[in-house]
């Protein structure tokens, strides 16, 4: 048998099954090659594979990153975290896309254009300087290779240039500038008529049937959103501070433990003459300058009177005036060398010139007042302030962990945490998602409130961070969820609501009246009065000016140019309800050379960004129509 | 089995198929291996001109931005003569026109937006120079050439630029009519800056 197949085993049989056994051995692990390596995809961009995780860190990412953005105003849920997914695939897609064109064009980037990239990275910099090992220790931290991390700024840099050469190459013609300055600035002359909704405020009838109806149509308006009340417990430095206790001794031993705290320091009335020399300012400035000091202190020497020598050369204004008069100072005031001679000399002595920053002083000290230590009966009050605060922090950590404790040990009451430290349980108005007043506002208090295991579960919260050393923990007491409002308690805001629209319409009938009489020639001055209505002329506007409401404005800029014979009237609804019958007298153009230069060249710039960036979406969307995009997002988002 | 044979007679065998298609065989493997250092070489090409066109470019931009017109006439002519392959010179046409538009030389801008028209490398790129050229060429007054190329011109994605450039167009032939309708158009789509073509929509309302 061994035999038989030995010789057979040079035959083609063997070669048979050699081959069989190759074909597995060549082709294991092919799919990880053909397939992504078997990670679920979320779409597809020409073949190229956009996997679930990808786009679930890309999306935290993003999430992480408007939270950074967002600070203190950042809420939970803020997002709608299906549209947050959807945004940041689509910009994975335009991104992919971009990438793989860029490709295709056979774009690059030279390696000096990466290495100066990467170099120019805050991130990597120490002092203002790229650092190796920075980069090196950001690199282990993202988990990534020099290698990798190089090729992924390459790509990036690869994309951007065709963003760039698309969006940075667009221009605006004087044509095109011209015309835009003659629409955008153009001023247009009018008068208006105003006839007032309020005037027919009184003559509206709202009866009860038609608040009900309204009502009934419109339950969207009068939406209660959820709502809580809350039971919390808010503790603080204060709360802390209140209940320090101490004793005499305490409060002695402190003062001792701190005496520098309330010890008064020498303080010496000192004059000075200034020659002043910048710091910055040169040798031969610095030498003259202090020759003139040297040549005083020779006077002095000699007897001259400070005072008088002070308001003939002093060059601090300041003090020159008055002899050279300072005022009292503490040591450390007026920087080391300045210091070093005032508080060396004896009463009445004056110095050598010293250099400072200034220039070349010569200091005197017209009288020394001596320091010391203050009694502790003196100070006691302000002792016992600052024991009591120092006490508070210190224990103040203590016993917020121990509210945690006792609070999380009693799940479902505050009452024994309150009595066991002293503190009181304060009881909330109706809150809901958008926070409270006061300490409540903060949007960790409502997002502590409306967490699960607050709400529905009926714990105590955690003890929620306010802010340094101030803590605080709720529990929810009631709890509504959304409904509409009874009518009864929004009866009053419909009848007003309904009375405005009347007034509104009957306003708006009169103003139409108005503009009829307006048409068969007779001035809006004179008609006006008939309907008590303001005449009002603002003169030549742009189309963007405040003072007259905008509705209004947009009407006047739609309006055709006045031709002669031909008045150019319309009657407009104002937000507010008031009516008006605007009348165009006139339209005056917007000229390039009006403008400032510089003026025109910021126009230019704003233009040409608007076009520029517009063609490269247009650019994006083409690529986009010609590649295969498939998408296949799982119908729940499972993030949280 | 009657198939078997010696070793000799194998042996024998084998040198005779070897006289017979060594050649080929050896000729085979020469080709292959050619063909992969070739095409490596080529790659290799492409890519070291991609970053010497790249940084070219970069440069280019640099004197556009910051207006040195005598060094970005330099620097496109070299990115023209060295990397005519590569889709930069496209880009410096683009940049070039800009900086001529910038200096109010209208028909050089014309040159090099005809020129990217014509031979950038892809639709997208033609399709930005054609509406470029568009905008010149109303600037320049030559509607005649400026309506062939609105008529040329394909890829959806700029349909809404487009219809405002034909408003424009329109109006400069003083067709107030077809103005509003490509105007309209255009507000229908995405387009840049509609608070301005609504300015100009305005601005045509019929005097009745």
């Amino acid at each position: 048998m061994l035999e038989a197949i030995r010789e057979k085993a040079q035959g083609w049989i063997a070669w048979t099954i050699v081959i069989l056994i190759t074909i597995p051995f060549a082709l294991w692990g092919i799919q990880q090659y053909l397939g992504g390596g078997g990670e679920p995809e979320v779409a597809s961009v020409n073949g190229q594979p956009i996997t679930q995780r990808e786009l679930e860190v890309k999306t935290r990412n993003l999430r992480m990153n408007m939270r950074e953005r967002l600070g203190d105003a950042y809420r939970p849920g803020m997002f709608d975290p299906k549209l947050l997914r959807d945004r940041t695939l689509d910009s994975m897609i335009r991104a992919a896309l971009l990438y793989q064109h860029s490709k295709d064009l056979g774009l690059g980037a030279s390696n000096a254009d990466v290495i100066a990239t990467i170099q120019g990275l805050p991130l990597f910099q120490v002092n203002g300087h790229f650092d190796r090992i920075a980069y090196q220790q950001g690199l282990r931290l993202q988990g990534m290779t020099s290698a990798g991390f190089e090729e992924q700024v390459r790509q990036s840099l690869v994309s951007t240039q065709l963003a760039n050469a698309i969006s940075g190459s667009d221009f605006v013609t004087p044509a095109l500038l011209k015309r835009y300055v003659r629409l955008a600035e153009q001023r247009r002359d009018f008068g208006y008529a105003q006839v007032k909704a309020a005037n027919y405020l009184a003559e509206a009838k709202v009866d009860e049937a038609d608040i009900k109806a309204w009502y009934d149509d419109h339950p969207r308006d009068f939406i209660q959103p959820e709502r809580v009340k809350i039971d919390y417990i808010d503790f603080d430095l204060a709360s802390v501070q209140d209940r320090v206790k101490s004793t005499e001794d305490e409060l002695k031993n402190y003062y001792e433990q701190n005496i520098e705290k309330y010890n008064r320091p020498e303080k010496r009335r000192i004059s000075h003459i200034l020659i002043s020399a910048d710091k910055d300012a040169s040798a031969e400035d610095k030498a003259k300058a202090k020759q003139q000091a040297e040549e005083i202190y020779k006077q002095l020497l000699a007897g001259a009177d400070f005072a008088k020598l002070a308001r003939a050369r002093s060059q601090d204004a300041g003090s020159a005036q008055a002899g050279g008069d300072l005022g009292v100072l503490e040591p450390g005031t007026l920087g080391n060398a300045f210091d070093e001679a005032a508080f060396k000399l004896k009463e009445g002595d004056y110095s050598a010139p010293v250099e400072t920053d200034f220039g070349y002083h010569i200091v005197k000290v017209d009288k020394i007042i001596p320091g010391g230590s203050a009694s502790f009966d003196s100070v006691k009050s302000k002792v016992e302030a600052e024991y009591r605060k120092a006490q508070a922090e210190k224990q103040f950590y203590d016993k917020a962990e121990k509210l945690t404790e006792l609070t999380y040990q009693n799940p479902d009451t505050l009452e024994p945490a309150a009595e066991e430290m002293g503190l009181e349980i304060q009881h909330s108005d109706w809150l809901g998602r958008d926070g409270g007043k006061g300490v409540l506002a903060s949007p960790k208090v409502s997002g502590a409130a409306f967490s699960e295991d607050v709400l529905t579960e009926g714990n105590n919260s955690e003890a929620i961070e306010i802010g340094p050393e101030h803590v605080l923990v709720l529990r929810v007491v009631e709890h509504e969820e959304q409904t509409v409002k009874p009518l009864g308690e929004v009866k009053a805001a419909i009848r007003d609501r309904l009375a405005a629209r009347q007034a509104a319409e009957k306003a708006k009938q009169a103003a139409e009246k108005l503009f009829r009489e307006f048409l068969s020639g007779r001035p809006l001055s004179e008609l006006a009065s008939s309907v008590k209505a303001e005449v009002k002329a603002p003169g030549a506007l742009k189309r963007t000016d405040p003072r007259v409401p905008k509705e209004l404005l947009d009407k006047v800029f739609e309006l055709p140019r006045p031709v002669a014979g031909k008045p150019r009237a319309e009657v407009v609804s104002l937000a507010n309800g008031d009516a008006v019958v605007v009348e165009l007298h006139s339209v005056s153009d917007g000229d390039v050379a009006n403008l400032s230069d510089a003026e025109r060249k910021q126009l230019i710039a704003a233009l040409r960004r608007e076009y520029g960036e517009k063609l490269f979406d247009d650019y994006v969307r083409w690529l986009r129509d010609t590649a295969e995009i498939a998408i296949s997002l799982p119908d729940v988002p499972d993030d949280k | 089995m009657a198939d078997l044979k010696t070793e000799e007679e194998q042996v024998e065998e084998l040198r005779k198929w070897w006289k017979e298609n060594g050649r080929s065989v050896i000729a085979g493997l020469v080709i292959g291996i050619g063909i992969i250092f070739a095409w490596q070489g080529w790659q290799q090409y492409r890519t070291s001109q991609a970053e010497q066109a790249s940084a070219t470019y970069r440069q280019l931009r640099q004197a556009v931005v910051a207006g040195h017109a005598e060094a970005a006439d330099t620097l496109y002519q070299r990115l023209h003569d060295d990397f005519g392959g590569t889709p930069y010179v496209s880009f410096g046409a683009l940049d070039l026109a800009r900086m001529k538009v910038d200096a109010d030389k209208l028909g050089e801008a014309r040159g090099y937006l005809d020129w990217a028209k014509d031979n950038a490398p892809d639709e997208g790129l033609k399709q930005i120079a054609r509406l470029r050229l568009v905008r010149v060429l109303l600037a320049l007054g030559d509607l005649d050439v400026a309506t062939r190329v609105v008529e040329a011109s394909g890829a959806a994605a700029f349909d809404a630029e487009m219809s405002a450039l034909r408003g424009d167009l329109a109006l400069a032939k003083g067709d107030t009519a077809a103005a509003r309708a490509a105007y309209k158009k255009a507000l229908e789509g995405d387009v840049a800056n509609p608070a301005f073509i609504r300015m100009k929509l305005n601005d045509l309302a019929p005097s009745s």
